[in-house]
C-alpha cells in the first residue's frame, strides 16, 4: 500500500538576493511498512526534507502526498497541526521530553492531543513505556533519567497514537556507543512487531544500515546508496 | 471546552513535583498576593473613615435648613408651626423629621472658665414631666442610653465638652446668649441662666462633641426671650442622595432662603470627593502594577517552554491551544493571588487594631531598649495612630464587599488580559526554528 508520495520538491531559501535551493527535484514514495534510511554530509539537506514531510516547514515546489492526500488540502482542510498529530510520530537528536511533566505524561501527549480520554491515554503511554523498557521509570522527571532512557521515552511518544509515518532525525546522535546499539535493536524490533512505516535520517553507519531501503542525500538530491 | 490548555498551564503555573509554585509563577502570584491584600486594608480604612464622617455629621445636622435671612441675620419665625404642617403634607414620608429649631453661637461659663459654643434647641416631645429624646438624636455616652430628660433647666453637652470643662452629670453651667433675638447686635441685653448637665452625647465628630449644647426647643426659647418663635425650620430627608428633590419641593412652600447639608458642609463634601479621587487613583496604580507583574511573569514562563512549545507544536497542537496554555498561566496566577490576596487582606483589616498596637509594642520594646542600653537615653513612647489626632474610639474599618467585587474582578480579569500578550508572541513561535536549535 502506498504511504507517501513525493514529486518534484523544492525548497528554497533566499538570502537577500541570493537563492539557495535546498532541496532540489526530489521523487520518492514509500510503502506502508518500509523502513527507509537518509545518509548525507552535513548541510545537504537531510533535516530540511525530513522537516517538509512532517510539516514542520512549508515547501516551494512540488508536493506531498500522505496517503493519497496532499498537504497543500490538508493545510487548507483540517490544517497542518492536524496532519502532524494524526500521522506523524517525530523522534529528534535531542529528545525534547518536557521538563515539567513526568516520562508517563509526556508520552500521553499524543493522545491527549488527539482528545483521547485521560485513562485511555494512561493505559496505551504505560504500555508502550513498558515495552521500551521504561515501566519503572513512568513517573520520574525528565531530568531523573539517563540520555538513553530519554530517547527510549522520546520514542514512546513518537509511536503511542501510531501514527502513518515515524520521522527519526538523528535519532542516535547524542547516545554512546552501547546506547545506540540498544536504540537500534529497539527501532528494528517495534518496527517489525508494529509494521512501522520509518524514515531516519543519520550520519551513522550502523543505524542507517539497518534499514531496508537507503539513500543518500547530496546537495538536496536523493541517491540510490550504492 | 479541551481540557489540554487547563492541564498545561496547571502545570506551569504548580510547577513539577511537590512545589508549591513554580518559581515564575510565585514571583507573579506574590506581587498580585501583597498588591491585592494591601489594596484591601487601605480601601477598608479609607471607607471606614468616611463612613465615619458621614455618619457623625449627618446623624446631627440636618439635611435641609430653612431660614428667613435679613441684612442683619437670622430673623425670628414666629409662624412656624403653620409651616411645618404645610411642608409635613408636601414630604410626606420622604422627610424623617421637620423641625422648628433654634441654632445660634453662646457663652457659657463654668465656674471661672469662659467658652463660647453653639447652642442647639431642638424639638422634644413632652412625655409626662419630662421631655422624651428626639429617634434623630446621637448616641447619648452618660448615662448610657438617656431616653428622657426631666422638664426645666437641664441640658445635654457633647462628652468632649464635659471633658474639657471637668463636667459630670448633674453639674451645673451657666448659659449667656442675647435676648429676644438669635445674633449679638449693639447694645443686646444679655439672658443668663444656669443649667444642670442631663447627660452627654457622642457624634463623632471632634467639633461638635467639644461645642455644642443642647437644650429641648421650649427651654431655648424661654433663654432668649422669642416666645414661641424659632430660629430656622429643619429638614432630615428619608434618603441623603436626593437632597437636590428635597429642596425643590421645600422651595414650593418656603419662599426665602434654604440651605442643605452640601452647602453647610461645603469643604467636607469636598474633602469627601478628594479622598474618592485619591482611592481611584491609588486603584488605578495597583491595577498598572498588577498588568506589569503578570506580562513579565508570563513572558518568563513562555521563555522558559520554548522548547515544549517547539516540541507541542511539532507534535500537531494548534495554535489557538497554545494562546490559551498562556493566558491560563497569567489569569491563573492572577486568580490564585488576587483570591488569596482579598481573604489575607479582610483578615489584616479585621485584625488591624491588633496589628497596629502589636506594631507598637515591638517599636517602643526594641526602641526603650536600644536608646536606654546603648544611648543611655530616654525613649518616648511612639502610637502609631496617636489618640487626640484621630477622634475615634477604634479604628474605624469598613470592608464594603463592593469593594472587594471589584478588586478581585478587576484584577483576575486584567491577569488574563496581560497574559495574552505573551501567550500571543509564543503561538508565533516557529517549531522548526527550535527544534534546529537556532532558537
Ligand atoms: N532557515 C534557513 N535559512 C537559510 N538556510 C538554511 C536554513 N535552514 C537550513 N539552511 C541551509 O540548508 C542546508 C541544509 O540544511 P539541513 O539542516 O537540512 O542539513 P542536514 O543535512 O540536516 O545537515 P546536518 O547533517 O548537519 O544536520 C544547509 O546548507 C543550511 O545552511
Ligand atoms: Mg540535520
Amino acid at each position: 500500500m502506498k504511504l507517501l508520495e513525493v514529486t518534484n520538491l523544492v525548497k528554497r531559501y533566499r538570502d537577500g538576493e541570493a537563492r539557495v535551493d535546498v532541496i532540489r527535484q526530489i521523487n520518492f514514495s514509500m510503502n506502508e511498512g518500509d523502513f527507509v534510511s537518509i545518509r548525507g554530509a552535513s548541510g545537504a539537506g537531510k533535516s530540511t526534507f525530513l522537516n517538509l514531510l512532517g510539516a514542520l516547514d512549508t515547501f516551494d515546489e512540488g508536493d506531498i502526498l500522505m496517503q493519497n492526500k496532499s498537504l497543500r488540502l490538508y493545510a487548507k482542510e483540517e490544517g497542518l497541526a492536524a496532519y502532524r498529530r494524526d500521522k506523524i510520530g517525530f523522534i529528534f537528536q535531542n529528545h525534547y521530553l518536557m521538563a515539567d511533566f513526568t516520562v508517563l505524561e509526556n508520552a500521553m501527549f499524543p493522545l491527549l492531543i488527539q482528545k483521547k480520554k485521560k485513562i485511555e491515554a494512561r493505559d496505551r503511554a504505560a504500555g508502550i513505556l513498558n515495552r521500551v523498557g521504561l515501566g519503572h521509570r513512568l513517573h520520574h522527571y525528565p531530568s531523573q533519567i539517563s540520555g538513553g532512557e530519554s530517547q527510549r521515552a522520546a520514542v514512546a511518544r513518537a509511536l503511542v497514537h501510531e501514527p502513518a509515518l515515524v520521522l527519526a532525525d538523528e535519532p542516535t546522535g547524542n547516545l554512546d556507543a552501547k546506547n545506540r546499539r540498544l536504540f537500534i535493536e529497539l527501532l528494528n524490533s517495534l518496527q517489525q512487531e508494529k509494521n512501522l512505516s520509518i524514515l531516519v535520517v543519520t550520519h551513522e553507519e550502523d543505524l542507517a544500515s539497518a534499514a531496508q531501503r537507503q539513500y543518500l542525500m547530496q546537495d538536496g538530491q536523493l541517491l540510490d546508496w550504492r | 471546552m479541551n481540557s489540554l490548555p487547563f492541564f498545561i498551564a496547571w502545570r506551569y503555573i504548580k510547577g513539577r513535583g511537590n512545589a508549591l509554585l513554580s518559581l515564575n509563577a510565585r514571583l507573579s502570584f506574590i506581587g498580585i498576593f501583597v498588591g491585592t491584600s494591601l489594596l484591601v486594608v487601605v480601601l477598608s480604612i479609607f471607607n471606614g473613615f468616611q463612613t465615619q464622617l458621614k455618619n457623625s455629621i449627618f446623624k446631627f445636622d440636618p439635611h435641609l435648613t430653612l431660614t428667613r435671612e435679613t441684612g442683619s441675620g437670622p430673623e425670628k419665625i414666629t409662624d412656624w408651626q403653620a409651616y411645618k404642617k404645610r411642608l409635613q403634607e408636601r414630604y410626606g414620608d420622604k422627610a424623617i423629621s421637620i423641625e422648628g429649631n433654634i441654632t445660634s453661637p453662646a457663652i457659657v461659663r463654668r465656674k471661672n472658665t469662659i467658652e463660647h459654643i453653639f447652642l442647639r434647641g431642638l424639638e422634644f416631645t413632652p412625655a409626662g414631666k419630662k421631655w422624651q429624646i428626639p429617634s434623630f438624636f446621637p448616641q447619648l455616652v452618660e448615662p448610657e442610653g438617656l431616653q428622657e430628660i426631666p422638664q426645666g433647666n437641664y441640658c445635654l453637652i457633647g462628652r468632649e465638652m464635659a471633658v474639657n470643662l471637668g463636667l459630670y452629670v448633674g453639674d451645673t453651667l451657666e448659659i449667656v446668649v442675647p435676648r429676644g433675638q438669635f445674633s449679638l447686635q449693639l447694645g443686646v441685653t444679655p439672658s443668663i441662666k444656669a443649667y444642670k448637665v442631663a447627660g452627654f452625647f457622642k457624634t463623632g465628630h471632634y467639633q461638635y462633641d467639644s461645642r455644642v449644647i443642647v437644650l429641648p426647643l421650649q427651654e431655648a426659647q424661654n433663654l432668649f426671650s422669642v416666645g414661641e418663635a424659632v430660629q430656622q425650620i429643619n429638614i432630615r430627608l428619608k434618603s441623603i442622595e436626593e437632597l437636590r428633590e428635597g429642596k425643590a419641593i421645600a422651595l414650593k412652600t418656603w419662599p426665602f432662603s434654604i440651605r442643605t447639608i452640601e452647602d453647610e458642609q461645603r469643604n467636607f463634601f469636598h474633602a469627601l470627593q478628594l479622598e474618592k479621587t485619591i482611592m481611584t487613583i491609588i486603584v488605578f496604580l495597583f491595577v498598572i502594577a498588577a498588568i506589569v507583574g503578570i506580562v513579565v511573569a508570563t513572558y518568563n514562563i513562555v521563555n522558559s517552554h520554548r522548547k515544549d512549545i517547539g516540541i507541542l507544536k511539532a507534535i500537531g497542537v494548534r495554535n489557538q491551544t497554545i494562546v490559551a496554555v498562556f493566558t491560563l498561566s497569567g489569569f491563573g496566577m492572577g486568580f490564585l493571588g488576587t483570591l488569596s490576596g482579598i481573604m489575607t487582606g479582610i483578615f489584616l483589616a479585621l485584625n488591624l487594631e491588633n496589628i497596629v498596637s502589636f506594631i507598637e509594642k515591638v517599636i517602643n520594646a526594641v526602641g526603650r531598649y536600644y536608646t536606654e542600653q546603648w544611648r543611655d537615653g530616654i525613649w518616648f513612647h511612639v502610637s502609631l495612630i496617636p489618640r487626640d489626632v484621630y477622634y475615634f474610639d477604634s479604628l474605624p474599618i469598613h470592608i464594603d464587599p463592593h469593594m472587594l467585587h471589584m478588586v478581585g474582578s478587576v484584577a483576575i480579569v486584567l491577569s488574563g488580559i496581560a497574559a495574552l500578550l505573551p501567550a500571543l508572541a509564543a503561538s508565533r513561535l516557529e517549531p522548526v526554528r527550535i527544534i534546529r536549535g537556532a532558537e
